[in-house]
């Protein structure tokens, strides 16, 4: 059941040598300090072929291979995770959502360009409460051709001063208005976007993206016109995909701080041996390989069901939970088992407590995947 | 038993949360993070309000108070900036405390008016870089040479180290690990005394330092204690450890009760506007947990506050109470961040920065694995 192809355990040993020579743990501690990384990173992994492992071949993908593009995420994260999301917002939204929920021209054009690494797509309104989220309306209704005017706000969305592509859910203005998926482009006119630094995940910005009024068309809707306040389900399963990249980047974390505390415990000795052999640390390092092969599991079960075009909304909130609970827990514990060192901007056990904090707070968060698998429980 | 507090102790708590309130607003502690500079003039400003006196023998210009007073001191302080706490440490702890309870009469005489007035700083020096949990194998040395002594070694994690003026210093002068160590007055003036700072994830502005001793020369009388303390630095630091536990305890406090005035009004407002209504019950469940074993936790810390001024047998209680304080309100930073999500991830939001205070708490002044070991010996196990 937890087979993985061939052709995916080269993918894991070609993405780890690459991110073991292109992220030096030198060179991350900067692009840390200085919250960016160069874009050349990015560009490299599209031109590696990666960007294209979410999209069919006649899209100008190479062929769909879900599961290989988790593995990409989250051997990416395991060193560092900023790269990682930017990784997921290209494949999976840019590259998997276009072609899965696009128009036809969407999939040809859009998710060929996210295969190339050149169409980054980020949700914005995902966090905010269906009471929040933004309003559009017709715009001058003898206009020709159609046009919608869209307003409102999101307040932290991943990625926002990377992104050519904003999608945001909007209701019709009318009370108990349908909802639409538009893809608002970044630099059209009425969006703007306020950074908003934060602790962890740094070089992979937040921003507060503004719409006020901003004119779309059609066009501008995913799936085009005919998706017109038809988009519930899309938006559904738009929050499927973000639940399933970032399990794919939490278990990523959750192993690479685990990796990196489990070679400090076999060096540091104290009262005359390595800290980690001592039963109080043992059973710890136990728990948490068992914490980390459990939501591998979930991660890959979700990304298989995604591959068989099944729905995988509860496997990817399963896995979500599961994998964010465990790289919470291991940064946690790591930091502690690094004592005094664990806390010196040395050392990178810090920065993977930063970016973990994060991942509860990232915008499919922890209640409201716990919500979904609880209604779909019945209750 | 009676561990009520005393009207000083009442007033004490009074009169440190008015400081804190005329003194220290979210800017000023944010600010304080950001410069990642020792607080000299929040220090000041304590030491003009008197503050340093608090655990001074009066015969020495202090106000006579014990471990509670200084809990009361450090629990108020941790809820606005916690650094300020540890700086005020290296006056309250690192020097009232280690002079008054093993200094010589000379240098009581000499060190406590001084640190009364806030016109000196001690930082203590035990932590070495193969040294953490395992205190007593430090290997910085002290050889006698020409009626005084030089030391040569490398310290870790030495908070306050650059700005100190005395580094108290824990060297070996004999093989035996625990009856072979002396503790040092060393003057950070001397030559070959260096500070080296590191960057930390919290607790900024607390200059910890790494520190070499390239041939520190000392005198004989800057042994701690005179000349008869020699030797006898790991008894004397056994001395202070049932003090520190429950100062380092009362800052965890002081950093939990924190993170919930933020976290509570946050799963007030959510609350009330969920819909349906009642979806945030398991939120509020958890805030509920919190809260419960953060009282509990307080109750047991100043419970053993109460034995240690009583002269009563405290080692079990005071470890306890370092662990649990220390665990409990990382699990309450941890869980802030959770349920908080992006709005305590945020650099504006001060949840963040006591996110990253409070993880050395469970590390600095004995490690929760430590205390839970020493625990375990008092049970027999």
């Amino acid at each position: 059941m937890s087979e993985i192809t061939l052709e995916n355990k080269m993918v894991r040993e070609a993405i780890r040598d690459w991110v073991a020579k292109e992220c030096p743990r030198d060179n991350i501690h900067e692009w840390d300090a200085a919250d960016r990384f160069p874009d050349t990173l990015g560009k490299k992994l599209a031109r590696l072929g990666f960007c294209a492992m979410t999209v069919s071949e006649e899209n100008g993908g190479e062929g769909r291979n879900i599961q290989g593009a988790c593995i990409v995420a989250e051997e990416i994260a395991a060193r560092f995770l900023p790269l990682a999301r930017w990784y997921t917002h290209q494949a999976f939204l840019g590259g998997l959502v276009l072609e899965a929920l696009g128009s036809p021209i969407q999939r040809r054009s859009l998710a060929a360009e996210a295969a190339r690494g050149r169409w980054l797509v980020t949700p914005a309104g995902i966090e905010e409460t269906q009471a929040e989220m933004a309003v559009y309306r017709l715009g001058d209704p003898q206009g020709q051709p159609e046009t919608f005017l869209v307003h409102g706000e999101a307040a932290f969305v991943t990625l926002a001063d990377q992104a050519q592509c904003f999608l945001v859910p909007a209701r019709a203005e009318n009370p108990g208005g349908a909802v639409t998926v538009f893809l608002v482009p970044a630099d059209r006119q009425g969006v703007a976007v306020a950074a908003v630094p934060k602790i962890g995940c740094r070089g992979a910005g937040y921003g507060r993206v503004a719409l006020d009024g901003v004119a779309l068309g059609a066009d501008d809707i995913l799936g085009g016109g005919e998706a017109r306040d038809r988009g519930e389900a899309a938006w559904q399963r738009i929050v499927a995909v973000c639940r399933l990249m970032t399990a794919a980047e939490a278990l990523g974390l959750a192993r690479g701080v685990f990796d990196y505390t489990l070679t400090y415990a076999r060096q540091r000795i104290q009262f005359g041996q390595a800290i980690g052999k001592f039963a109080a640390l043992r059973n710890r390092f136990a728990e948490m390989s068992c914490d980390i092969e459990a939501a591998g599991l979930l991660v890959a079960q979700a990304a298989r069901c995604a591959d068989s075009d099944l729905a995988f909304h509860r496997e990817a909130a399963a896995a979500r939970l599961k994998a964010g609970e465990a790289a919470l827990r291991c940064a946690m514990q790591g930091l502690q088992i690094f004592g005094g060192y664990g806390y010196t901007m040395e050392y990178d056990v810090q920065r993977y407590v930063r970016d973990a904090a994060g991942l509860g707070a990232a915008a499919d968060g922890e209640e409201a995947a716990r919500d979904h698998i609880a209604a779909l429980l019945g209750l | 038993m009676d561990h009520r507090f005393s009207p000083q102790q009442e007033a004490l708590r009074e009169k440190t949360r008015a400081f804190v309130k005329e003194e220290i607003p979210e800017e000023k502690a944010a600010a304080v993070e950001a410069a990642d500079v020792f607080p000299h003039d929040l220090m000041a400003k304590l030491a003009a309000q008197g503050f340093f006196a608090l655990n001074v023998p009066r015969d020495y210009g202090g106000d006579g108070g014990t471990v509670v007073e200084e809990m009361i001191f450090f629990e108020e302080i941790s809820k606005a900036l916690p650094v300020l706490a540890w700086t005020a440490g290296d006056v309250i702890l690192y020097g009232s405390n280690i002079i008054k309870t093993n200094g010589s009469q000379a240098q009581q005489q000499a060190y406590l008016p001084r640190l009364v007035k806030g016109e000196m700083l001690f930082c203590f020096a035990l932590t070495e870089p193969d040294a953490g949990s395992d205190a007593a194998s430090i290997q910085t040395a002290a050889d006698p040479v020409d009626g005084g002594w030089v030391i040569n070694g490398n310290k870790m994690f030495i908070s306050g180290a650059s700005a100190a003026h005395i580094a108290v210093t824990n060297t070996r002068t004999a093989p035996s690990k625990y009856q072979g160590i002396t503790a040092f007055l060393v003057d950070t003036g001397s030559p070959g005394y260096k500070a080296i700072p590191i960057k930390k994830l919290g607790y900024k502005g607390s200059d910890t330092c790494e520190v070499v001793y390239d041939r520190v020369r000392v005198a004989a009388n800057d042994i701690l204690g005179g000349p008869e303390g020699l030797n006898q630095g790991w008894p004397q630091m056994m001395r202070l450890l049932n003090g520190e536990r429950l100062v380092l305890s009362a800052c965890a406090l002081g950093i939990a009760e924190r993170i919930f005035s933020h976290l509570i009004p946050f799963v007030r407002q959510r609350s009330a506007a969920a819909r349906p209504a009642g979806r945030y019950q398991d939120i509020e469940h958890r805030v509920v947990e919190l809260v419960t074993e953060v009282e509990a936790a307080r109750r047991l810390a100043y419970y053993a506050a109460w034995r240690v001024t009583e002269g009563k047998p405290s080692v079990k209680e005071t470890s306890m109470t370092k662990y649990l304080c220390a665990e409990t309100a990382k699990k309450v930073a941890v869980e802030a961040m959770r349920i908080m999500g992006n709005h305590a991830w945020a650099v504006q939001s001060s949840v963040q920065r006591f996110f990253r205070d409070v993880p050395i708490l469970s590390v600095g002044g004995g490690t929760s694995q430590i205390q839970k070991n020493i625990i375990a010996k008092t049970l027999g196990l």
